[in-house]
């Protein structure tokens, strides 16, 4: 059994364990970064801390990608909130499912549903950032 | 000097002797004169009666504005409270959404606890979750529902505003009604003053000649139905102690019958 957080992202599952994936939150107000890469929707100030907005939807039509990215403000979308590599990232764009204690399915991916969700790899979104003009 | 009380009995002697005087076409204009005052007198009713109800109508649509106008006050006032409601489910459908992070960290949280805490708190995460959900979806529904009240309410305000607009304008042709009776019915005076000046005579002489006429045409059928069957001086000497009076007065004398 594993401990954590299984989100939708489009169509497709993932899986974030606990130690990763740190709360739940309402997507805050964000302010917007000049010349970032397109899937940073900003930085926001959560819990006394500045904390990159990344959306994760980047598979998801580009219409609704469009409306996501033009309304960076305060709502109740789900954020979630991870740390990783020492940076706290907030993954938006994405449906959690559930949280808790899932089966343990092939390589490091957990059963949900009867339908496996692998891994989300929080590492290499936040790589993609620290490679673009602005570093997180 | 002035001259002696000019009672209707008398007007009406006095016709009768002229149009003996005058003839058969005497007579005809006797009897037309009487037409003439019996149509004045229908339209003077007529224009009267149509006066009165133009007034009534213009009272009573002064009413059903008046109705109309606290109908429209109370939709809007309605119209008013669904939005606030609307915007109060709002906020309750933002409390649910916050209630099902709430559960989803608990959920969470227990999975950084160990696997005892983790189930006990992923039972209580999930049921709190699907109550958020129903809470939420119900919400919703009864938004949508407050939004197309709102629409209807809005229909009813366009409706209510169109009924008032309808009710103004019947205000205002019940108005021309009236004015337009009250026209006609000086114009009707005027005729019967001329009508009085041109002929002499006024409506309740005329109605008197009419009357007569009516009973001297009977008098004269039920002679006819004697004719042959009883000895004519049988009949004259019935006839004459009531028909002589009549007869010295339409010849011009000036006394009058005194029954």
């Amino acid at each position: 059994m594993k401990g954590g957080v299984v989100f939708r992202v489009a169509e497709a599952r993932y899986f974030l364990p606990a130690t990763t994936a740190s709360k739940v939150l309402p997507m805050p107000g964000v302010a917007r970064v000049p010349g970032a890469a397109a899937d940073l929707v900003g930085i926001a100030l959560v819990e006394g801390e500045m904390v990159a907005v990344v959306d994760i939807g980047g598979a998801a039509p580009p219409s609704r990608r469009a409306v996501t990215l033009s309304r960076p403000r305060a709502d109740n979308r789900p954020m979630l909130v991870c740390t990783c590599l020492g940076e706290r990232v907030g993954l938006v764009g994405l449906e959690v499912l559930a949280t808790g204690l899932f089966e343990t399915g092939a390589d490091e991916s957990v059963m949900h549903e009867g339908v496996p969700a692998p891994l989300f790899d929080v590492g290499a979104v936040i790589g993609r950032l620290r490679g673009s003009r602005w570093a997180v | 000097m002035s001259s002696p009380p000019d009672n209707p009995k008398r007007r009406l002697f006095r016709l009768l002797r002229r149009g003996a005087k005058t003839g058969a076409t005497g007579g005809r204009s006797a009897v037309e004169e009487s037409a003439l005052w019996a149509a004045h007198q229908r339209a003077a009713t007529a224009v009267r009666d149509s006066g009165e109800a133009a007034q009534r109508i213009a009272s009573h649509v002064a009413k059903q504005r008046g109705t109309v106008d606290a109908l429209a006050d109370r939709a809007r006032a309605v119209s008013a409270r669904a939005q606030d409601l609307s915007m109060s489910f709002g906020r309750i459908i933002d409390s649910f959404a916050r209630l099902e992070l709430v559960a989803l960290n608990a959920g969470l949280e227990g999975a950084r606890m160990g696997e005892g805490a983790a189930q006990a708190l992923g039972l209580v995460s999930d049921e709190v979750r699907a109550q958020a959900k129903r809470g939420s979806e119900a919400s919703r529904e009864l938004s949508t529902t407050l939004a197309e009240i709102g629409s209807e309410l809005l229909q009813v305000n366009a409706s209510l505003d169109r009924t008032r607009e309808s009710a103004a304008e019947v205000a205002q042709e019940a108005a021309r009604v009236g004015g337009a009776s009250a026209d006609a019915e000086r114009a009707l005076s005027d005729i019967g003053d001329r009508l009085q000046k041109t002929t002499g005579s006024d409506p309740e002489t005329a109605r008197a000649i009419a009357e007569a006429t009516e009973h001297a045409r009977a008098l004269v059928a039920a002679l006819g139905t004697l004719s042959g069957k009883v000895p004519q001086a049988l009949v004259v000497s019935a006839l004459r102690p009531v028909l002589e009076p009549l007869s010295r007065m339409l010849e011009g004398e000036d006394e009058e019958p005194t029954a």
